[in-house]
């Protein structure tokens, strides 16, 4: 760095004036001059210099109680990430416009969310460590506590690929964390799988310590699951289960023992009715950001890959349909293309599917809107439909493919047809008690229990009608992640087998935000190397 | 601590050294008095060749006891010329001559000390309250614009009332305040808002902007101001003087013949004169095909007035797809023949052009003042009591203020030993509606205008409400998208701000001989404002504030009440003593300690919400309606705001003259900060500073051509404490509820590791000279300024799990060089021309940020959808960041598509607005400007005078937002051409050929050149405006030179009443202001001073309210 001539005179000058602080003409003038001000040069600065506005503290369970709320998806990043990318990747929805070119809104969203609840979990693991009591009562807490840190990196990692990750969080810690290196994605996989381990190890149901003092609990600060530990322990078993089977294509060996010790040892994981979600009602907020990014995005239809997934034939139409798809303005099932043949323009759509006067005139779509929009009470509640963490369901899926491929476990086509068609009806299931829980859902669709109990042995979705086609399984997992957009994505992208038109799936991550470029620039620059390019079609580490 | 004894004690013992004195042998008596016969109290009186010396009593008289009676007497007097006479002389009246000499005027250096300007060792400049009052300025600071070198003045766009920016030299700070210390009658004024959030510097896209305090100041009891410009010469207010210091001096009343009555009456017409140009040819409509525009019709067939505003152009992209933004204003419409069309209400109206569509809102402002003032003098003491009344009325409408101001000055001799000073000033403020900064389209009109009036646009809404009260909504309005109701809010959203002020200090100052004296003073600046807004009900019912139609433009809040309280104490202590000369008299010297004592408090409640009333009409808080089916704010929200800070000082001045040619002044401050950590709260700032009178010493050595040289040298250190707050050190946590439970989370602003004051290191100096007895004389100054340790509240990756870190890292560098020449020549005594310009260029240089990041956001207008201010290490401060065209590498020539249709953007798929592709900045220009300056020039013949003032500001860019959206909108004069007919050939859609096209200069990828015509809209509709689009085409040099002011005075002659002896003075003057610029670079007659903001992101115009004038009228009457 240039540095101008003055700039050296004045220092060795200034060195020499800054070293009069200490010498006794200073202490000299102080001593006279504090004395003609009557008292002390400093005294009461330090009651002066608080901050009254804000707390200087805050117990642990505030803090974890923070990071659940932390799991509440973003405003921009449903708009901007799910709605305008992850939708039409997954071609679980289809785009009738061009996007609003704004994705850095929703990736800085997201990835803000992560990095300032992580900074969260960084303080509670730092006062873990530094607990006066003894670290064994801490074990549910820190089982806890490691949980959510897991579920929140798996998904953040799976949307970017490599992160900071273990530096990261820490930058009020020193100087040096500021800039947080990156890590690749098979390090952090591994190590969250084994922290999984750990806390299914390690949580005490007994709640209490080997000397009998009750262990600390978080009790009600926990709004996911209200400290009830033995489903943490089946919350974690199902992400164990769900990471190792996203990372079979690439370490089978490493996911192996963890499928079998869930599924050959039976350990408990999430059931009929178990569902980890965030429903709002019983959380005491309202989720306005869903409507929203329908709202304002309004570019947003229901596919036609889709809709060939569900329509069947009359007689084999997917219950869930009326749930997911609306008619258009004319009443009519109408799904927008999600491919075009080369040389085609693209169908003009527009109207107001989503627009806040369907909550009094529902039948109101505008008069362009030509094509299905989602299911418009789907996507308005705000009460009452959950966000989505972990279903009995999706464990089902995992488990009938599992076994199906024979993967830590013995290969058994029909122990694979029934998780599978357990899977199906227990998403019927949840499906069908989410419109029943709604209260705005009027009047209501039903999906009934021949439907539950027929539907998933019906003739086209059959796994054993159908020669065991694991892309079956793909598809139901697929369609039941419809409003889990960033785990259909992973599926999509782990096997490229779920139902597509057109071109394959080349979109396979986000680009990082720009505050990595700007502010942890040579650990960005290093990453980007690493990658060949900031691109969206660099693959994850688990992408075969 | 030493007890207070030992001070008595040391006191004592002074008194004991000085009070022996020698034998004497004869005593001489007399009066020293001015050339006015007015006695001079307080003339130092010296028996030369020794030290027995004597100073005038209150009635001028003197005695003193010789030691010698061959020893001549010399008799000396700030501001008055030496006097040495034979005691031999007839001593009993003396009189002292004001000085000519040009380095015997008086300056004030701080501390309340006036010295001789020879013996300062740094620049200064002085301004006399008569100039400001004649200046006839908004406020204080714009009356300094353009008169001296190094002072820069800029107004943020909008109207009287506003903030004035003063920058001295250059901007020393990355994001804190650049704004010098202002000290009036030795109380450090808060200029700062205490109401901090509301008009924070760095949201230049909303806000109001209330005006700082030193508008407050009423220029009719302004004696002097004073301008440390430099660090050096702040250097003596330690942790607050690093932008230099500017000393008001109030009046104190003196002594004088008539009643003692001052009638000063200003009155001044303000007129906006300098409207944006614009097209007066087509109106509105948007060009979605590439066929000739022609009006829609509707069902009968009838040519309707334009409603289409999105459509698809050539190629299915939509217009807005394709340009951003695509705004209500658009006049890319039909011709405005006259064609009758039916009107969006259904009435038939001619479609013609209206040229002052423009000027609708804007109406000539006025702002008068009447200051009625008492003073007199006696023996006693002197004293000044002044009533000033102003009224102002702004150039828009429902926008006014008054203010009351009552000031007190005087000193009294107590008694022999002690006397008082006396500064007290009481401030009723009342303002109605500041009209809002830029973007804040709900208040600022101009920014609702720019977007939603088209050239066809005939006022029809401004008829906006219904005979009963109630708004008028206007339906199929046919681009509500802007602002449908932004008359409404003009007029029905109301805002008042109450302030009262009171500022004042008294001193007392005890001589315990002619060699020591201790002065104590207290003062204060309490500041009281209470804001109360209050929005009229739409409806009827008096119940609803906002019904959610208005699109963004809503604002759910019905009602907000603030109050702010700022409370600032002072105690200070001096201890002046002046030993006798050393060395056979030759060496003189002056030794001052001081401590003082200064404590801000803020306290502050603000409760907002609500956009409906539970009873009608009814504006208090517990009438909001505590939740309403639609609003992001359901019931009233209570903020408090609060500050604490302390700063304990001492302070010691050591001057020494020798032979009065050398002098030396040592100062040394050290500071203890509450905002600090406990163990490192205590700071020293030294300073030195030396001024050698060459001509004095080598007089005989010198061409005779100089009347006087003097150089001078000095060297300080200075810091900055404003960006230092209470509690910054604590790790803070934020905490909201979720589940019904206390959800925390630690504050996403990284608490500072260590924290200490900014540090400004720096050395200047200087050349003064006078030529052919001081007819010419100039100041020539080199500064260097070293600016480190600067808290930044800087950017961090969010990785870091912080968005931001407190640290102590910036570091800038600022030199440069300020010149003033003056020019004064008598042609005869009744003919004299005086002339001054002045000169000041600066580099300021961003050094490091530090451990944040390399480059840290001060403003911007729209966040990522367009440019904003940002700094980069290794640049100057003020660079203007945004999105630039792709140049082909080897040409660096726009790339432009295939089709020729579009120049390629620098990728907006990525937030690269700061960074490009490859990581690098993307810098469009700088808007650090070359050079300043200013021409000042008086004319004084018998008791006319006639005074210019050419302000000039020399280079430096600027985003013109207006032209942006001038261009896009079709609204820019420039956008005529080709509809004109003044294109290329090109073939429409529908297969006519006109000359409508365009080529978009550039080349292809490939290198190739674009020789595709296509339709002219490619040309102009991505010139920008809101959007990611490029910001390139409205950046411009901002460079101008303007005629500032125009002044006449007459002095009625004292003969026509000095038999009646009624009027003392009778003094008219004329004056003009902001007149017109000689030469602007600003496209479509945009005014060049409109910047954004007042604050450091200095580069950014937008929707700038016309440029003003003002013609005024002074009256000043003694009694």
């Amino acid at each position: 760095m240039q540095r101008y001539p003055e700039q050296d005179l004045l220092a060795s000058l200034f060195k020499h004036l800054s070293d009069m602080n200490n010498t006794t003409i200073k202490n000299y003038l102080v001593l006279i001059l504090c004395s003609l001000t009557i008292t002390s040069c400093d005294r009461d600065f330090e009651e002066i210099n608080v901050n009254p506005s804000k707390p200087t503290a805050t117990f642990m369970a505030a803090l974890f109680n923070g990071v659940v709320e932390s799991l509440q998806l973003t405003w921009n990043g449903q708009f901007y990430v799910d709605n305008e990318i992850l939708y039409p990747a997954t071609q679980l929805g289809a785009l009738i416009g061009n996007d609003w070119s704004n994705t850095a809104l929703g990736i800085d969203a997201i990835w803000e969310n992560y990095y300032h609840s992580l900074k969260n979990i960084r303080e509670l693991e730092d006062r873990f460590d530094n607990y006066s009591g003894s670290q064994e009562e801490l074990l549910n807490v820190r089982a806890m506590t490691k949980i959510l840190l897991a579920y929140k990196t798996f998904t953040i990692t799976d949307l970017f690929g490599d992160i900071p990750f273990f530096d990261a969080g820490k930058g009020n810690q020193d100087l040096k964390y500021l800039k947080p290196k990156y890590d690749d994605q098979e390090s952090i996989y591994k190590f969250l799988l084994q922290e999984l381990q750990w806390a299914v190890e390690n949580i005490d149901l007994n709640g209490v310590s080997s000397e009998g003092l009750p262990l600390y609990s978080f009790e009600s600060y926990d709004a996911l699951l209200n400290s009830d530990m033995s489903r943490w322990i089946k919350f974690a078993n199902a992400l164990r289960l769900r990471y190792a089977m996203r990372m079979v294509e690439v370490d089978e060996f490493f996911a192996a023992p963890i499928i079998s010790e869930i599924i050959d040892n039976n350990s408990p994981v999430i059931e009929e009715g178990e569902d980890v979600v965030l429903r709002p009602v019983s959380l005491g907020y309202t989720k306005e950001s869903t409507h929203w990014s329908f709202r304002e995005h309004k570019n947003l239809r229901m596919g036609s890959t889709v809709w060939s997934a569900m329509q069947g034939d009359s007689t084999d139409r997917d219950p869930r349909l009326p749930i997911f798809f609306d008619v258009n303005n004319a009443g009519a099932w109408a799904p927008y293309p999600n491919a075009l043949p080369t040389g085609t323009a693209q169908p003009v759509e527009g109207g107001i599917p989503y627009g806040g006067q369907r909550d009094g005139g529902y039948a109101i779509r505008g008069i362009e809107n030509k094509y299905s929009s989602f299911q418009y009470y789907l996507i308005r509640d705000e009460n009452d439909i959950p966000e989505i963490l972990m279903t009995a369901a999706e464990v089902r899926f995992h488990k009938a493919e599992a076994i199906l491929r024979g993967i830590g476990t013995i290969q058994n086509k029909n122990l694979a047809d029934t998780e599978y068609t357990l899977g199906i009806s227990q998403s019927l299931k949840f499906w069908n008690s989410e419109v029943q829980n709604c209260e705005i859902w009027e009047p209501k669709v039903t999906i009934s229990n021949t439907e539950i109990f027929s539907y998933p042995v019906a003739p086209a979705v059959s796994l054993s009608n159908n020669n065991f086609d694991l892309n079956l399984i793909y598809t139901q997992k697929w369609l039941h992640y419809f409003r889990q957009p960033r785990e259909a994505f992973a599926l999509a992208r782990r096997t490229g087998r779920t139902p597509r038109e057109g071109d394959a799936l080349r979109y396979n991550r986000l680009k990082y935000p720009a505050s990595e470029a700007n502010y942890n620039t040579e650990n960005y620059q290093a990453q980007v190397a690493k990658m060949g390019g900031d691109l969206n079609e660099v693959k994850m580490w688990w992408q075969e | 601590m030493v007890p207070f004894s030992r001070i008595a004690l040391l006191v004592q013992a002074s008194f004991i050294f000085l009070n022996t004195l020698a034998n004497a042998q004869q005593t001489i008596r007399g009066t020293v008095i001015d050339s006015e016969g007015e006695p001079l109290i307080g003339v130092n009186i010296l028996e030369t060749n020794t030290s027995n010396g004597t100073i005038t009593e209150l009635d001028g008289s003197f005695s003193l006891t010789l030691q010698n009676d061959q020893n001549p007497i010399s008799f000396s007097y700030l501001g008055y010329a030496d006097k040495v006479l034979p005691c031999s002389d007839d001593l009993s009246q003396v009189t002292m001559d004001l000085s000519a000499n040009f380095l015997d005027e008086v300056v004030i250096t701080g501390l309340d000390t006036k010295r001789q300007k020879r013996a300062v060792g740094v620049a200064t400049e002085q301004v006399d309250g008569v100039a400001i009052l004649k200046a006839n300025a908004p406020n204080l600071v714009s009356s300094l614009a353009g008169r001296m070198a190094g002072v820069n003045i800029t107004q943020s766009s909008g109207v009287e009332g506003g903030s004035t920016r003063i920058v001295l030299r250059g901007a020393n700070n990355i994001s804190g305040n650049n704004q010098p210390l202002i000290v009036v009658d030795g109380i450090p004024l808060e200029n700062e808002n205490g109401f901090g959030s509301t008009n924070s510097n760095k949201n230049v896209s909303s806000g109001k902007d209330w005006g700082s305090a030193i508008n407050n100041i009423n220029p009719n009891d302004i004696a002097s101001v004073d301008i440390l410009k430099g660090a050096n010469a702040a250097a003596i207010y330690g942790a607050r003087g690093k932008n230099g210091v500017i000393l008001i001096t109030l009046k104190r009343g003196e002594a004088r013949s008539g009643l003692g009555i001052d009638y000063t009456l200003s009155h001044r017409m303000i007129q906006p004169y300098r409207f944006r140009s614009v097209q007066n040819k087509y109106g509105a409509g948007g060009p979605f095909t590439d066929t000739a525009p022609t009006f829609e019709t509707n069902a009968d067939g009838d040519p309707i007035y334009p409603t289409t505003l999105y459509g698809d152009g050539p190629g299915g992209r939509s217009t807005s797809e394709s340009f951003g933004f695509y705004s209500g204003a658009q006049s890319w419409g039909p011709e405005m023949d006259g064609t009758m069309i039916r009107w969006w209400d259904g009435e038939l109206r001619p479609y013609s052009p209206q040229p002052d569509n423009l000027k609708l809102f804007y109406d000539n402002g006025f702002t008068t003042s009447h200051n009625l003032a008492f003073s007199g003098g006696s023996d006693n003491g002197t004293l000044r009591v002044s009533f000033t009344r102003s009224d102002h009325k702004a150039i828009v409408p429902n926008s006014n203020f008054h203010q009351n101001v009552i000031n007190l000055g005087g000193r009294l001799q107590v008694s022999q030993k002690l006397k008082t000073d006396i500064s007290i000033n009481y401030i009723d403020y009342q303002r109605l509606n500041s009209p809002g900064l830029s973007n804040d389209a709900n208040n600022n009109f101009e920014s609702g205008a720019v977007y939603s009036f088209p050239r066809s646009y005939k006022g029809l809404n401004f008829d906006y409400k219904n005979p009963d009260g109630s708004r008028r909504n206007i339906s199929n309005w046919p681009f509500a998208y802007v602002s449908p109701y932004l008359i409404w809010n003009a007029y029905e959203h109301n805002t008042t701000l109450k302030r009262n002020k009171l500022l004042g200090r008294i001193g007392l100052t005890y001589d315990f001989n002619d060699r020591l004296e201790l002065t104590g003073t207290i003062g204060l600046d309490n500041t009281n404002d209470d804001f109360t807004t209050r929005r009229s009900t739409i409806d009827n019912t008096g119940l609803l504030v906002d019904d959610g139609t208005g699109g963004f433009y809503n604002i759910p809040v019905a009602y907000e009440k603030g109050f702010y309280d700022t409370q600032v104490n002072i105690a200070e202590i001096l201890l002046s003593y002046r030993p006798a000369p050393f060395i056979q008299d030759k060496l003189k010297t002056t030794l001052r300690l001081g401590g003082s004592r200064w404590h801000r408090t803020i306290t502050g409640i603000d409760v907002e919400g609500g956009r409906q009333l539970r009873d009608a009409n009814l504006y208090t808080i517990e009438n909001f309606l505590v939740s309403s089916p639609v609003s992001e704010i359901d019931f009233p929200v209570a903020t408090e705001s609060f500050g604490n800070k302390k700063i304990n000082s001492i302070y010691g001045v050591a001057d020494f003259n020798f032979e009065n040619y050398l002098f030396l002044q040592f100062t040394a401050r050290n500071d203890w900060n509450s905002a600090l950590p406990l163990e490192s709260n205590s700071y020293l700032y030294p300073s030195a500073n030396l001024s050698f009178i060459v001509s004095e010493k080598f007089r005989d050595q010198l061409p005779s051509q100089f009347s006087h040289l003097k150089a001078r040298m000095a060297l300080s250190r200075t810091a900055d404490d404003n960006e230092l707050t209470q509690g910054q050190l604590l790790q803070l946590y934020e905490s909201t509820t979720f589940n019904g439970n206390v959800s925390g989370s630690l504050q996403d602003e990284i608490s500072p590791f260590a924290l200490q004051p900014a540090i400004a290191d720096s050395w200047e100096a200087g050349l003064e000279f006078g030529l052919f007895q001081d007819k010419i004389t100039a100041d020539l100054t080199y500064y260097f300024i070293d600016s480190k340790n600067q808290l930044l509240q800087s950017p961090t990756a969010s990785s870091s799990g912080f968005s931001a870190i407190r640290i102590n890292t910036g570091h800038v560098q600022n030199k440069g060089w300020e010149a003033t020449f003056r020019y004064n020549h008598s042609f005869n005594k009744d003919f004299i021309w005086r002339s001054s310009l002045n000169y000041a260029r600066n580099r300021n240089k961003l050094i490091t940020l530090g451990d944040g990041g390399d480059i840290l956001e001060l403003a911007s207008i729209w966040d990522q959808n367009g440019p904003s201010i940002s700094v980069k290490a290794g640049e100057p401060l003020g660079t203007i960041v945004g999105y630039d065209y792709v140049r082909h590498a080897d040409s660096g020539q726009k790339i432009v598509s295939e089709d020729g249709l579009f120049y390629q953007q620098t990728e907006t798929q990525v937030p690269i607005k700061i960074y490009d592709a490859d990581g690098n900045f993307q810098r469009i220009a700088n808007s650090t400007p070359k050079f300043t300056g200013g021409w000042n020039n008086e004319v004084s013949y018998n008791n006319f005078s006639l005074s210019t003032l050419i302000d000039v500001k020399w280079g430096g860019d600027m985003w013109y937002g207006s032209h942006a959206v001038g261009l896009q909108s079709g609204q820019s004069l420039a956008t005529l051409n080709e509809r004109d007919g003044g294109g290329l050939p090109y073939t429409d859609e529908s297969g006519e050929t006109r000359n409508v096209g365009v080529i978009l200069p550039g080349v292809h990828s490939d290198g190739s050149v674009n020789e595709e015509v296509v339709h002219y809209y490619y040309k102009y509709l991505n010139a920008g405006g809101w959007g990611r689009v490029a910001t390139t085409p409205a950046v411009m040099e901002n460079s101008w030179v303007k005629l500032r002011e125009i002044q006449l005075t007459y002095e009625f002659p004292a003969s026509l009443w000095k038999q009646k002896e009624f009027f003392q003075n009778l003094t008219l003057s004329l004056n003009a202001r902001d007149l017109f610029f000689l030469y602007d670079t600003a496209p479509d007659n945009i005014n060049p001073e409109g910047n954004i903001t007042s604050g450091n992101g200095q580069g950014l115009e937008f929707a700038t309210l016309p440029g003003t004038r003002s013609f005024g009228i002074t009256l000043q009457a003694s009694f």
